[in-house]
């Protein structure tokens, strides 16, 4: 048989009242890709802190290399060679790269610390992986592609047989995506067994050997990738059919309601000129730096710009702060929303109502009935699933919260919503419903864009797609053309989006 | 733009803080030497009286006499510097006085650096109140080898070589409190019995301990069926103070009275009695003395204040140094007492200027 | 992210208890406790020196609370406190008349605190040195313009407002029931409440939700600082004089009772009744213990623990 690397018998975790993970199986071979699917909640996280010694596991058995073993805490794991890396970068980042190679067992030669070996032996690791990064630079110094490369190189320098990869791909661009599915494969070729967690399943596809599907804490299957496919999964997963996520219903586009012209910010972006219509979707194409974000938040007014015109719904307006992009009717759905889109931890209600509360209250005083009922309707129409408006948004799934950050600028009577990267560690089933959202919208004849790195989502939603390339405008393409022989032309637009004409 | 904005503020801060200094001209902290104005007019006007009938030593200048206290920012040194310099103007042709001191008895590094500026200017005498009791031992010392006697007042350095200290005894003075709070009692033609609450300022000072232990002790003495209660310590914070003496008596019926170890408990007990209504009941025995206390020995909140003498310790420091000068040897300790004031003598000349010597200052 | 929806339904009831509960329930159980060990403490005397005791602190830690929820923190206040108390006296003492004195004082106060806002939001400069630099300025500028001296001599009628009270209940009390009722409802009902919460939860999405920051962080810190001069003043009254160290080490006590409270310093959390409820227990702790005779020492280590042992509290909660 093949060399399994790990497996776990019958694991359930119970938390006081819930159980988390039910009589779950899972093993990785050496020099496989076992990708760990499944909604939130559907106990990924749990499984593999499991495997990881952060939490123990109320029952079950894991063995590793076929010796049965306890794993107590994050230190056991190490020490067994398993390894993790998580959504969040969890290097210091005052530290250099090579200080954090060697933490808490730096080296010593005659008492003094050795750095010349440090920064040799990582080195070394770096060029053994062909990450370009100097052992020398400060963590925080460096883009966070390189920071998880680094966490990455970190924890194969630590000697792991077997690498977690927790939604390795959610803070990266297109082609640093690639590089990074380079060095796993890299690593898979090295006879290391990986475990990659992603909500993207055409990343499962293009890397994956087994796939193993949890819903609810149980295991609903483990299938070899080549036997599946993306309908499949998605059944198992969500536990019923959901047909092509991104078929939404799209509609004859009416008056324009953006119109922005040669828009500058020196040194970040060139004579933007866009338009956006009621009804319509907008994408916005670009890499991770490419200015896509920064020209949104521009025409909102989370930033200032040098020259160029902005237009809503005819009227030239110039929006020096957020308040005066609200009022103009625009409104900014930002890219992390968990930093940026909402107040965590307070409540469903304030969130929702906290972009107008000058609509309900008067002299400062707000109409706490009003609040409650805006709260109230739009948990009902959206389906923000939650025992009440009064629960903090901190406790809410990905989707949910994201549903909040929609009911936010729905409150607010915007015309026009910009979602920047709005699925972001948002699962399927959520995914499809925000998806339904636009729709809506769109019915009511509201305006979208749609920022977004991920290409399937941006063209299998978007009514047009304009390509951003280092603050420059590429090219902005009809759903028309999207289609090339009977599927997306995704090439084009990464050519495009990394310069090439 | 923001940035200036933020600067501005600073600035105008700053400015009003400069604006106020100003206005007060030469107010505390002054660290450099300034001669009083006493000696100032000494210095012009050189014995203008019968002064010469006493020849003054040597070359017949009057000496230069630097006097340094513990801290600028209070009363009780303030009373000092006004009995040095009431010294010095009442005898310009014998003594001009320099004044000097670190802005807070905390600085005791300041006061040590003063000091030594004081040392090489090499005056004939130095009276020194030092905030640390080894911190000031090397370069009063070394003064005292260069040939300049060095008078201690108020805390004892740890030396033989200086030629006095004039220190009050605060455990007599504790003593003296509970005496005074007895016969108090006594003469209210009350039992000796019941409770009696101490209310110190601050733990962990020595000044403060001695006066406690001095009172308890001898409350033990003298009235052994009365209850001392476990002692308050309050942080210097007179409504902390008020708090546990108003505390004290809603627990206590048969409370007779206080103790308060300084001026800011002092008065702090005197404002609970206030509060109570229980001027004519309860008895109050506070050290030192502000104008707050001063008005409770007015209306029977405070009974009795003892009260210390800053002034003669000054006046006196500068006389002993002018002997010291001279050759002559002086006692190695003198107490300087305490004074006991009631509503009764409280109006009495002598006990006003003790009460606030500012009135006696000359010139 | 599987962590959240990980949570069992009955820990999100527990959490969906008022934060105030558990304090509240350790209020109760000390005034037990209290009543028993001493007759004295239930009476109606005692209650009126608690309140009239609980009052000042109180009302600078209602201030303190607005700040520790908005996540700044505020060392000026104690210093403000001195430095309003300060004023008003000097001023009286000066010939000015009650009303105008207290107002130029306050107002003067206040003025401080929007400078602490200024620093903060446009100089960026972290709270905590921020208000360190103004407390220090401050206490400076009442060294400067007393001579550290006590200032005596204001109007009877000034200091006879401290024993005063209203239907049996001490005037310094109502200001802190009024200053109670005004927070509650700020904080319940107005736009300015629900920012300063947004706020400390979150600034930036604040902002992006088209809050004006630089406003309501300038509010903030002159609620703060608004609270401390009111408690200036009524702590002048109480002592009958200007105390050039009054105030001093407030911030501490407004802090810890914020904390006790259920606020986090870590910002978006807290509420009013809580910091009350958290005044009142360190009160409480230090008059049961006068009231007992209980040793100063050993009750300071009482409520330094008491402190460590709520905050301990709140966070098993929260985990």
């Amino acid at each position: 048989m093949e060399n399994v690397l790990v497996k776990m018998e019958k694991i359930s975790k119970i938390f006081p009242g819930v159980k988390a993970l039910e009589d779950v199986d899972f093993d990785v071979r050496a020099g496989e890709v076992h990708a760990l699917m499944g909604e939130n909640g559907a106990g990924k996280s749990t499984l593999i802190k499991a495997l990881m010694g952060v939490h123990e596991p109320s029952s079950g058995k894991i063995f590793v290399e076929g010796q049965e073993v306890q794993i107590r805490n994050p230190q056991q794991a190490k020490k067994l060679g398993l390894g993790a890396v998580y959504q969040d970068i969890t290097l210091a980042p005052h530290l250099s790269v090579a200080e954090n190679f060697f933490l808490g067992e730096l080296p010593k030669k005659a008492g003094l610390v050795d750095w010349k070996k440090i920064n040799s032996e990582t080195s070394k690791t770096l060029t053994e992986l062909d990450i370009k990064v100097d052992p020398k630079k400060r963590i925080k110094d460096l883009p966070i592609a390189q920071q998880e490369m680094v966490t990455i190189a970190k924890i194969v320098h630590e000697k792991a047989k077997v690498i977690v990869f927790d939604e390795p791909t959610a803070l990266l661009a297109n082609e640093e995506v690639e590089v990074l599915f380079e060095l796993i494969n890299k690593l898979r070729d090295n006879g290391c067994g990986i475990i990659y967690i992603s909500h993207r399943i055409e990343e499962i596809f293009e890397l994956g050997n087994r796939v193993t599907v949890l819903k609810d804490g149980a295991l609903v299957e483990t299938v070899n990738v080549a036997d599946t496919n993306k309908d499949d999964l998605v059944r198992m997963m969500v536990g019923r059919d959901v047909g092509d996520m991104y078929s939404i219903k799209h509609f004859e586009p009416g008056e324009t309601v953006l119109e922005v012209n040669g828009l500058t910010h020196k040194g970040v972006y060139e004579d933007i000129s866009l338009e956006v219509r009621r009804g319509e979707i907008l994408g916005m194409f670009g890499l991770v730096g490419s200015g896509r974000t920064e020209i949104m938040r521009g025409v909102f007014g989370a930033d200032p710009y040098d020259s160029g015109e902005v237009k809503v719904l005819g009227k030239e307006v110039h929006n020096k702060s957020p308040k005066q992009g609200i009022d103009s009717g625009v409104a900014l759905l930002p890219e992390d929303r968990k930093t940026q889109g909402l107040s965590m931890g307070l409540s469903i209600e304030v969130n929702t109502n906290l972009a107008s509360y000058s609509k309900i209250s008067k002299a400062g005083v707000i109409n706490v009935n009003r609040e409650k009922e805006r709260a109230e309707y739009y948990k009902d129409q959206i389906r923000i699933k939650t025992p009440s408006i009064k629960q903090k948004v901190q406790n809410l799934s990905g989707g949910n919260q994201q549903k909040v950050v929609i009911a936010k600028w729905l409150c607010a009577d915007s015309e026009i919503f910009i979602f920047d990267e709005c699925t972001v560690g948002v699962d399927v089933g959520a995914k499809v419903e925000i998806y339904r959202l636009f729709e809506q919208l769109l019915e009511q004849g509201k305006a979208i864009v749609l920022i977004s790195s991920y290409l399937p989502e941006v063209m299998g939603l978007a009514d047009r797609l304009m390509v951003i390339s280092e603050g420059k405008q590429m090219a902005t393409i009809d759903r028309s053309e999207f289609m090339v022989d009977g599927r997306l032309d995704e090439e084009r637009i990464l050519r495009l989006a990394s310069g090439m004409v | 733009m923001k940035k200036m904005l933020a600067i501005m503020v600073v600035a105008v801060m700053l400015l009003s803080v400069a604006l106020v200094g100003c206005g007060q001209e030469g107010g505390t902290a002054s660290q450099a030497p300034a001669e009083s104005s006493a000696a100032g007019e000494a210095s012009q006007a050189p014995a203008d009286d019968g002064a010469a009938s006493e020849a003054p030593a040597d070359n017949g200048e009057p000496k230069d006499v630097a006097v340094l206290i513990k801290a600028t920012d209070s009363d009780f040194w303030q009373y000092v510097l006004i009995g040095a310099t009431n010294y010095a103007a009442e005898n310009p042709d014998k003594v001009k006085v320099t004044t000097d001191g670190p802005p807070n008895e905390s600085d005791i590094d300041q006061q040590v650096s003063i000091l030594e500026q004081i040392i090489s200017r090499e005056p004939d005498a130095i009276v020194i109140a030092s905030t640390s009791s080894d911190a000031t031992v090397p370069a009063l010392e070394d003064a005292v080898a260069k040939g300049i006697p060095v008078i201690t007042v108020d805390n004892k350095v740890n030396t033989d070589k200086v030629s006095t200290l004039l220190a009050t005894d605060n455990l007599k003075g504790g003593a003296t409190a509970a005496d005074t709070l007895v016969e108090k009692l006594k003469a209210e033609g009350k039992e000796l019995k019941g409770k009696v609450g101490v209310i110190s300022n601050m733990a962990g000072v020595q000044v403060l301990t001695d006066r406690d232990q001095g009172f308890i002790d001898r409350m033990k003495e003298i009235a052994p069926d009365i209850e001392l209660i476990e002692t308050v310590y309050v942080d210097g914070d007179m409504t902390k103070a008020m708090d546990a003496a108003a505390d004290q008596i809603s627990a206590n019926d048969d409370l007779l009275g206080f103790f308060a170890d300084n001026n800011t408990v002092g008065s702090g007990s005197a404002r609970a009695i206030t509060e109570a209504g229980k001027e004519n009941d309860l008895v109050l025995v506070a050290f030192d003395s502000d104008p707050e206390e001063i008005k409770g020995l007015g209306t029977g909140a405070v009974d009795a204040l003892i009260l210390q003498d800053p002034y003669g310790m000054g006046y006196k420091g500068v006389e002993d140094a002018l002997k010291a000068i001279a050759g002559e040897t002086l006692e190695s300790y003198v107490d300087t007492g305490v004074t006991v004031v009631t509503k009764d003598n409280m109006d009495d000349e002598e006990i006003k200027g003790l009460l606030d010597p500012t009135i006696k200052k000359i010139g | 992210m599987n962590k959240e929806t990980a949570i069992n339904p009955i820990e999100k009831k527990k959490r969906a208890l008022p934060g105030e509960m558990m304090i509240l329930i350790i209020l109760i159980a000390m005034f037990i406790v209290l009543s028993i060990a001493s007759n004295k403490f239930m009476t109606w005397d005692n209650m009126s020196n608690l309140m009239k005791q609980t009052s000042i602190n109180g009302v600078v830690a209602i201030g303190m609370t607005f700040v520790i929820i908005s996540s700044g923190i505020d060392l000026s206040v104690g210093a403000i406190v001195g430095f309003s108390g300060i004023l008003a006296s000097m001023l009286m003492v000066g010939g000015w008349g009650i009303a105008p004195s207290v107002l130029v004082a306050v107002l003067a106060s206040c003025g401080i605190g929007v400078a602490n806002g200024v620093l903060v939001h446009d100089g960026k400069v972290p709270p905590f040195i921020a208000t360190l630099g103004t407390m220090t300025i401050v206490r400076g500028v009442i060294m400067l313009i007393t001579d550290a001296r006590m200032i005596s001599g204001m109007p009877d009628d000034f200091i006879n407002f401290a024993t005063s009270t209203i239907l049996g209940i001490p005037a310094l009390a109502i200001i802190w029931i009024v200053a109670i009722i005004i927070a509650l409802l700020i904080l319940k009902f107005t736009v300015f409440g629900r920012n300063v919460y947004s706020i400390g939860s979150n600034e930036e999405a604040t902002r992006l939700s088209g809050v004006n920051i630089r406003l309501n962080i300038y509010g903030i810190y002159l609620v703060s600082a608004l609270c401390s001069a009111v408690a200036g003043i009524m702590l002048a009254s109480r002592v009958g004089n200007g105390l050039p160290k009054g105030g001093d080490g407030y911030e501490l006590d407004a802090i810890a009772a914020s904390v006790v409270g259920g606020a986090s310093l870590s910002g978006g959390e807290g509420s009013i009744v809580g910091t009350v409820i958290g005044a009142l227990i360190m009160q409480t702790l230090r008059n049961g213990g006068n009231l007992l005779g209980v040793n100063s020492f050993i009750l300071e280590i009482c409520i330094g623990s008491l402190i460590i042992v709520a905050v301990l509290i709140d966070k098993a909660k929260k985990k």
